[in-house]
């Protein structure tokens, strides 16, 4: 959070779209990476993300400024993500479709082999979340992405502490038991 | 004897552990043959999950956000036009037949005088047609039966309100006038200002 931020908010909450625009700017990268890891799409993500900041907008007059912002847009983006799967009726997505994969911060030092190295990586990774659930790859996300507590992770997901233990838990239990075939298919 | 301590690994990558208890569940996993291939797994999961990198949006996203704003406050702007519109075509219209009601009453007196004056004229069309054509004319001459009776009824209205027509004609003149000033109103609101559109509009 920067000093402006409280300001931002304020001027926001009066309509003042500039200010409001900044919040966009200084958490665009987290909300965006969020929604990435959810849908797995890049297209995608910039739609969730877009419709997240749009929600904030229109319903910044509930946000509780003793809470952290950034938890705030979590929250939003999370519902957001976890409906529109839900919506399609998918579980997981298809490892077999072709998804836009996102820019990511690379350190511009690394050679080719390291960035080959690290799309493989990447793809890897996405293929891990694929296979997990909506309600378990949340609060991979959350956890791994965001750095978020248990504590932080249930707030932002209306949810309670033993329940992101029991999801992270078996959500890593789901991916142990696939990890050493998905780095062997590639 | 079978145990799983998978639920404590992962307490453990989390740091929710005591110091004590992350000890003793290292400890077990130096010597037990069943929950170090299980520790491996998690701790490979932990690390690819760790290292992947973090994602950016395409370059102008926050740009973009404003542009998209504007769009979705305009959508719900919409409805409210409609309802705008609504407004206007509702007044314009009352505005409209309260204009037309002196003229309506009018063509009721004339018909009535037509009709009043013709009556030979509503006997022979039913008395003298052929058969064949008894059907229709009974019909038409129902109609202008019709027209009479409504032409006596605006007759008998006109009368009753004439010894305060001075009255009535003010109160229809004021209930007109704020007819017309809804409808400016509603139009200029519709619009945002005065332009050549709202002008026609009004001359209308």
């Amino acid at each position: 959070m920067n000093d402006n931020e409280p300001a931002d908010i304020t001027a926001a909450l009066r309509g003042n779209t500039a200010a409001f625009t900044r919040l966009v700017e200084a958490y665009q990268r987290p909300v965006y990476n969020l929604a990435y890891r959810m849908l797995g799409d890049a297209d995608e993500a910039e739609e969730a993300a877009q419709e997240t900041f749009l929600r904030a907008y229109t319903q910044l007059g509930t946000y509780q400024p003793g809470r952290k912002f950034s938890s705030w847009l979590f929250s939003i983006a999370s519902h957001y993500c976890i409906d529109l799967l839900r919506r399609r009726r998918l579980t997981w997505l298809s490892i077999e479709d072709e998804q836009a994969p996102a820019e990511m911060l690379t350190s511009e030092e690394l050679g080719p082999e390291d960035t080959m190295l690290e799309k493989e990586q990447e793809k890897t990774v996405r293929k891990m979340l694929a296979t997990l659930p909506p309600d378990y790859r949340l609060p991979v996300v959350l956890r791994y992405w965001h750095n978020l507590s248990y504590e932080e992770i249930a707030q932002a997901t209306h949810s309670t502490v033993s329940a992101v233990k029991s999801k992270l838990f078996r959500a890593r239990t789901m991916l142990a038991n696939q990890v050493g075939q998905l780095q062997t298919s590639g | 004897m079978t145990h799983d301590l998978r639920e404590q690994m992962s307490l453990m990558l989390d740091g929710r552990l005591t110091a004590q208890e992350r000890a003793d569940l290292m400890a077990h996993l130096a010597t037990c043959e069943e929950c170090r291939p299980q520790w491996a797994a998690f701790h490979q999961v932990d690390r690819v999950l760790a290292e992947a990198a973090r994602v950016a949006p395409a370059p102008g996203f926050a740009t973009r956000f404003p542009g998209r704003l504007a769009r979705q406050q305009a959508r719900r702007a919409a409805p409210r036009r409609v309802f705008a519109g609504i407004g206007v075509f509702a007044t314009g219209a009352a505005a409209i037949m309260l204009l037309a009601v002196p003229m309506l009453l009018a063509v009721w007196d004339g018909v009535h005088d037509l009709v009043q004056g013709a009556p030979s004229l509503v006997n022979n069309l039913i008395v003298g047609a052929p058969s064949q054509l008894i059907y229709s004319t009974t019909l038409a001459a129902r109609w202008l039966v019709t027209l009479r009776a409504l032409g006596e009824a605006g007759q008998s209205v006109v009368s009753a309100l004439s010894p305060s027509a001075g009255l009535i004609l003010a109160s229809y003149m004021l209930v007109l006038a704020v007819v017309v000033l809804a409808w400016i109103t509603i139009v200029r609101g519709v619009s945002g200002r005065w332009n050549s559109t709202t002008l026609v509009l009004v001359w209308l």
